[in-house]
């Protein structure tokens, strides 16, 4: 699994795709730089809001990138033939697959957190504003949050990968997933509202969403940006209880990946 | 051995730049045509956050962009409109959003968009627990625009605690004050606008609530004198020229906005609610 894990970032780390991703990444946080000037009162906060999107987009994109490089574009090239030739066990190969996904995921997260420091420092030039953002530990508090959000992304992508005899899959609904996760979280926030007093929407879509975040994790539960943007820190149950709820989604996405895995035949 | 140049690659090399140099040059005379500069469209909520994939900060701040980017000196009702619905949603996005409730406390309920105003402000209000400013503004829009200094009062002194420097807090506290002691003055609202003006960073914002801020002094001049009429005849004043005729003003102050002064049915002088017709040609 360590040499699986070692491989995976070696090639993580030497794929184009990565570069372009990260590229993109760095790009971004200099648009998250110029969007404070957009704002008369609070340039600083705004540029952290927008740079806390990219940062979530880019280790999503990134994720999802890494899991086409190393897994399923092994699969399409037949190369994964020979990591299975070794004796050992396939979900091995998986397992250490992601472990290099999760240590590639810390990396660009704490090298876009660290841009995204430095720009919003600069940000706003002499303008004091009245509420200031915090960028100590409630800033790597929610980046770590992101980093979460983008695991369990890439534990999806690569459950699809697992399976799928097509290559862009995994890309494709792992980007869907992500969105729909995402959006989950405001979905169900308007329909808790009465969704604006339309009784019809309520009536049918509420059973849906009851239903469907039994499926799908509510990914905005990992964010936690309003600690750094506004001292509203996330009640320590709230943290608990998502962080439990992306591991064990995680978990079962691994494991279901390794059963599929291991009883699909290569010809 | 010097290669020759190959005629046919000059040639067409030559014509185009001479093709695009000339363009360039006609097209810098025309000016550039678009539909409507400002604000077109609002998606619905759902399509916003879709479109941001998923991420409602980021869905707050396109829109917010949306907003900050529109230029209010050639909005129309119509633009307004769709601003509202936008600052809405912003609201709903992320209510913690500063310039979200401060431009819609500075723009909305001047331009017809009462209703949006106070939502914004009371979705802030009620999420930034830890800033005086939303409440603030909601309460001014009781007391201005709905003529409720009661309502507005109470609105200040929700806004007290919240409030860290002692001096503040009584300031507030005053304010709530005057407004129950005294209720409605012209003269309050436009010291109360043109602190917004001085606390907003310079630029076109500035200068639109100076602009208002100026319209107040106005008809706050206005009032006095037509007071000072009523003492003097016993009577309220039926035009603004009456003011002029009886010496009590050099002028009737033009109104920067456009639509004009004129006398309510107590003889009171007031904004008019529509700018003036076009004189027949």
């Amino acid at each position: 699994m360590f040499e699986f894990a070692l491989s995976g970032l070696r090639s993580g780390l030497r794929g184009k795709n990565f570069q372009a991703v990260f590229i993109l990444g760095v790009l971004m946080i200099g648009i998250a730089y110029l969007s404070g000037f957009f704002s008369p009162r609070h340039p600083k906060t705004v540029a952290l809001d927008v740079g806390f999107s990219a940062v979530r987009f880019s280790l999503i994109l990134l994720n999802l990138f890494w899991v086409q490089e190393l897994v399923a574009r092994e699969i399409d090239r037949r190369v994964i033939l020979f990591s299975l030739a070794y004796p050992v066990s396939r979900a091995s190969f998986l397992a250490g697959r992601f472990v290099a996904l999760l240590v590639l995921t810390v990396l660009a997260a704490v090298v876009l957190g660290f841009l995204l420091l430095l720009a919003v420092l600069l940000v706003g030039g002499g303008y004091v504003q009245e509420f200031d953002v915090s960028l100590g530990i409630p800033f790597w508090i929610a980046i770590a949050g992101f980093a979460l959000d983008a695991a369990v992304v890439g534990a999806f992508s690569l459950c699809i990968a697992a399976l799928s005899t097509v290559s862009v899959l995994p890309l494709a609904l792992g980007a869907a997933f992500a969105v729909a996760g995402k959006a989950l979280g405001a979905t169900i926030d308007y329909l808790a509202r009465g969704a604006d007093g339309d009784d019809e929407l309520l009536a049918s879509y509420d059973p849906v969403v009851g239903f469907v975040r039994w499926l799908l994790p509510d990914l905005s539960r990992l964010d936690w940006r309003e600690w750094a943007m506004y001292q509203l820190a996330p009640g320590a149950e709230t943290v608990f209880w998502s962080v439990t709820m992306a591991v064990g989604y995680i978990g079962l996405l691994l494991a279901a990946a390794s059963l599929l895995f291991a009883r699909r035949e290569f010809s | 051995m010097r290669r020759s140049l190959q005629p046919l690659p000059v040639a067409a090399l030559l014509v185009s730049a001479l093709l695009f140099g000339w363009s360039q040059q006609r097209l810098a005379a025309l000016p550039h045509e678009s539909a409507d500069p400002e604000l077109l469209i609002s998606l619905p909520r759902f399509a916003q956050v879709l479109l941001a994939g998923g991420d409602r900060y980021l869905a707050a701040n396109l829109a917010g962009f949306r907003v900050l980017v529109a230029e209010t000196q050639y909005m129309k009702a119509s633009d307004y409109a769709v601003q509202a619905k936008l600052q809405r949603d912003i609201a709903w996005f992320n209510p913690l959003h500063e310039d979200n409730y401060y431009i819609g406390a500075a723009l909305l309920p001047w331009n017809g968009e009462l209703d949006a105003a106070q939502y914004v402000l009371r979705k802030a209000s009620a999420a930034r627990t830890f800033d005086w400013y939303p409440l603030f503004h909601y309460g001014f829009l009781f007391y201005h625009f709905h003529r409720d200094p009661a309502t507005g009062a109470k609105h200040l002194l929700e806004a007290v605690p919240r409030v860290n420097n002692v001096q503040d807090q009584w300031a507030l506290q005053n304010l709530a004050a005057i407004w129950i002691e005294k209720g409605y003055q012209t003269g309050n609202a436009a010291a109360m606008v043109e602190a917004m003006a001085a606390d907003s960073p310079a630029g076109n914002f500035r200068k639109y609530l100076q602009v208002r801020a100026l319209r107040l002094r106005d008809l706050e001049r206005l009032q006095n004198a037509a007071k000072e009429y009523r003492e003097r005849f016993g009577r309220g004043v039926e035009r603004l020229d009456d003011l002029v005729t009886a010496g009590l003003l050099r002028e009737i102050p033009k109104d920067p906005l456009g639509f004009g002064f004129g006398v309510d049915g107590a003889g009171s002088p007031m904004i008019n609610a529509n700018p003036p017709a076009e004189p027949a040609r």
